[in-house]
């Protein structure tokens, strides 16, 4: 007889079953952000372009050097930006903890900004000055919170003001340095407008890595829930793990923000529906969110581009106005349901 | 340092001539102390005598500046963190109480024992099963973490730290924030814990209950330890009187002996 309870398993499925689900639905995602945009394409065209190798077509062009690289852009952004989130708000023990909220974006955007402004040829290497920006901002937290014992409020609050002096040092070099990047304000809000394969391509050598990296500490970061005691007293190197797991999700954050700019809000709030509905098991929730953060940036960044067209709203501001409310109501249901 | 030993027992955790702190501050200032096998010791001093900070250091979880913390006759620096964490399982006083149902909490008792491939085996869920039955949780297993009471919570943990499966339950306060009712409860889990072999060491704020359910009472009073030996011997030694400024009483209720302490200036 099998002394697994039977309650056990039978989450244990459900969650399972749930993972399919949630990839199902990224590819619908995907395949609704290639298909619709904000000039019509004829798809049959487009593909038959492709396959004859005839790529001169308007149709075929814009399926090819538009539409793929923009979600694989959104696909790829969405997901590290989840993951990272999710590691974030372990390894700092803290539900308010994302790449945005404690200044890891705006760490990686301001060494973006530095770089593009200093060497404008140096494209491949966005992403490296974007980890590194992500690494700063993320060691200067790590530095607080383990001098000041890490209490919760503290760390948000230095993430406020470590993101204050990031985005100060990103609106100096737009003022010192005006005509160095074009879209300079498109990069704040965040958005994938004229993303390219080209750029996109260094992210995907960091992000894969990382994020499949991530899956590999599904248990660790259950049980540095428990709160670093307990975590020793388990038998784990809490100090080591903690380190892996911010150099991760620097990579990921940073390597998103590279090529998609600020965006905000998806690496706080994918995690948290995420884990209404999955529950707090790293092992499910990591997938989940990795999956769910791909389709919600996909699904953000199609809306963004039909809802106005020709016109494109920035992705960015999108995610904050679904986000935030959003957002308020998750935190005023649970309120309801604690008291 | 009085130290009387029974018959055939054997000290298992040895630790001589201990220094050892946080990085600013040292707080342990020359522990000497044995550990009995079979038995409850318990750690009582004053608050901020060091007595947290010994346990913590025990635990690994605290670096020793100097001096030797010997386990089964070996250094516990030389133990891999999951070896010492099979032997040795902490209970710490400040947890998180993350929003996962008890089951899921006692499974992770068994991290130490996971191989690489980390999957739980129809062995660990038996050991767990076994855990939540003597700590009498297995009822509430299905529920969440923070739906319970203070004293079911502390029954959990140590149901967590019973899956750990280790000769040794270091135990950081285990009658903290609970009503009178539950903290005996407690107590009388940790003696029945104790009865099936395993050696327990804590530390207490409640003289009473250290006095009525310890083997060996150790006391400390500014990172050093002052008297050790077992209840009767330390009573009589006058030590508790002075540390903590109270005079101790031996009362007869009901036929049982009750240990009461006094403020020392209730005589005027």
């Amino acid at each position: 007889m099998s002394t697994l309870p039977k309650s056990y398993i039978r989450t244990q499925r459900n969650r399972l079953a749930l993972l399919p689900v949630l990839a199902g639905l990224l590819l619908l995602s995907a395949s609704a952000g290639v298909l619709f945009g904000s000039t019509e394409i004829n798809f049959a065209e487009a593909i038959k372009g492709i396959f004859s190798g005839e790529l001169s077509s308007s149709d075929t062009r814009i399926l090819l050097y538009v539409r793929l690289p923009r979600v694989c852009a959104t696909l790829l952004s969405g997901c590290a930006l989840a993951l990272s989130g999710v590691m974030l708000q372990a390894v700092l023990n803290n539900p308010l903890a994302s790449p945005n909220v404690i200044g890891v974006n705006a760490g990686a955007g301001f060494f973006t900004f530095l770089v593009i402004s200093l060497f404008p040829a140096a494209v491949t290497w966005l992403p490296i000055a974007a980890f590194f920006g992500a690494v700063a901002a993320c060691m200067i937290i790590y530095g607080i919170a383990s001098r000041t014992g890490a209490s919760k409020v503290t760390l948000v609050l230095a993430g406020i003001a470590i993101s204050s002096i990031f985005t100060a040092g990103i609106n100096a070099i737009k003022t010192f340095f005006p005509d160095t990047l074009y879209n300079g304000s498109s990069f704040l809000i965040g958005g994938f407008s004229g993303v390219s394969f080209k750029n996109l391509f260094p992210a995907y050598l960091f992000i894969l890595p990382a994020a499949t990296a991530s899956f590999f500490m599904a248990r660790q970061l259950d049980v540095l829930c428990l709160g670093d005691e307990t975590a020793s007293g388990l038998g784990m190197n809490v100090t080591a793990v903690r380190m892996i797991l911010i150099i991760l999700a620097c990579v990921l954050a940073g390597a998103a923000v590279s090529f998609s700019g600020l965006v905000s809000f998806v690496g706080l709030i994918v995690p948290h529906i995420c884990r209404g509905i999955i529950g707090t098991e790293h092992k499910f929730l990591l997938p989940a969110s990795c999956l769910s953060g791909g389709i919600f940036m996909t699904v953000c960044d199609l809306i963004s581009r039909v809802l106005f067209a020709p016109y494109e709203v920035p992705v960015g501001i999108l995610l904050s106005l679904v986000g935030g409310p959003f957002f308020i109501c998750l935190l005023l249901r649970k309120r309801g349901r604690r008291t | 340092m009085p130290i009387t030993q029974k018959e055939g027992e054997e000290d298992v955790i040895e630790i001589s001539d201990l220094q050892g702190g946080y990085s600013d501050c040292q707080v342990l200032h020359g522990i000497s102390l044995k550990v009995p096998e079979g038995c409850i010791t318990t750690i009582i001093g004053p608050n901020g005598c060091g007595k947290s900070t010994l346990l913590k250091t025990i635990a690994r979880y605290l670096p020793a500046f100097s001096g030797s913390i010997c386990c089964n006759g070996k250094d516990i620096a030389q133990y891999s963190r999951k070896e010492f964490a099979r032997i040795v399982s902490i209970l710490p006083q400040w947890r998180e109480a993350p929003f996962i149902t008890v089951e899921r909490l006692v499974l992770y008792g068994r991290f130490p024992h996971l191989s690489f491939a980390r999957k739980i085996t129809e062995r660990d869920a038996e050991i767990c099963r076994q855990a939540m039955m003597d700590t009498g949780t297995l009822n509430m297993r299905e529920k969440d973490i923070r739906e319970l009471s203070g004293g079911e919570r502390q029954r959990v943990y140590l149901a967590m730290t019973l899956a750990q499966d280790s000769e040794y339950l270091l135990l950081d306060e285990p009658t903290t924030y609970l009503d009178i009712a539950q903290k005996y409860e407690i107590m009388e889990l940790i003696c029945r814990i104790c009865a099936t072999g395993k050696s327990i060491v804590m530390t207490l704020h409640d003289l009473p209950l250290a006095f009525a359910y310890s083997d060996r009472v150790a006391v400390m009073e500014g990172g050093r330890i002052c008297c050790c030996g077992t209840p009767q011997a330390v009573l009589e030694s006058g030590t508790v009187d002075r540390v903590f400024s109270v005079e101790s009483h031996c009362v007869n209720v009901a036929g049982n002996m009750e240990y009461v302490f006094l403020p020392a200036y209730s005589k005027g």
